[in-house]
């Protein structure tokens, strides 16, 4: 079944397109089917209904009975195949 | 949209809010953004903070574009690091900063195409330590222009 990513930032929309086409060469490297969508981190409680997970660039504290992953290393470059290796086992379970 | 004059070497200060200040006001001062840049880059890194757990750290303060008039990017190595919350980190999570690079852009296109840019950059090998080692701002504007 197709999967859901929403990848969230902060303020502008900047670091999370940077995540988020990190993650779209990542699935399909990987060959997961999934949609990716960016949102800001204050419109996840509206929009986080049909993710099956979330990666932020910006912090999030609320549970929202979702997965989430924090995405800096695809900002920073550090620590980035543990990143992947996450969300490849959220998405593969 | 870089200009020697907001190349900084080695500066001076005691925390992350002084450096806002400092980096901030000049804009101010010479127009180039308009008042309210410093509280707004402020508010926005308390809520969104931009630190960047590399080695060395790296912080990239950025707000939005209604207070911009002439787009800029500053940069500047600090001769102490200060302290930044790391971009997405929870409270305690901090990073030390030895190079800063301030955004004040205008259009919102503009200002992802550059973030999205300068990311790519910060992870390049010898960039941001380069910045470091430069002996001088023309050394390091040489660097920046081979990198961005």
């Amino acid at each position: 079944m197709k999967k859901n990513v929403i990848v969230a930032c902060g303020g502008a929309v900047a670091t999370s397109t940077v995540a988020a086409e990190k993650i779209r060469e990542l699935l399909k490297r990987e060959g997961i089917d999934a949609d990716v969508s960016q949102y800001r981190v204050n419109e996840l409680e509206s929009k986080k209904d049909n993710a099956d997970l979330i990666v932020t660039t910006a912090r999030v504290t609320k549970d929202l009975g979702v997965p989430v992953i924090h995405g800096v290393a695809f900002i920073s470059g550090i620590g980035v195949e543990k990143t992947e290796q996450q969300i490849l086992d959220v998405l593969r379970k | 949209m870089i200009d020697l004059k907001y190349i900084k070497k080695d500066i001076q200060v005691n925390s992350k809010e002084e450096l806002l200040e400092t980096l901030g006001n000049e804009l101010i001062q010479n127009n180039i953004v308009k008042e309210g840049f410093v509280e707004a880059l402020k508010t926005r890194e308390g809520e969104f903070p931009t630190g960047l757990p590399v080695n060395p750290g790296v912080a990239i303060p950025h707000t939005d574009g209604k207070l911009v008039n002439e787009d800029r990017l500053v940069f500047a190595t600090l001769k102490e690091p200060v302290s930044f919350n790391e971009m997405g980190g929870s409270e305690e999570d901090l990073v030390d900063v030895r190079v800063v690079i301030m955004l004040a852009i205008g259009d919102g296109q503009q200002h992802l195409t550059t973030l999205q840019k300068l990311i790519e950059s910060i992870q390049k090998e010898g960039f941001i330590q380069g910045l470091i080692d430069s002996e001088n701002i023309e050394q390091m504007k040489e660097i920046i222009e081979q990198n961005l």
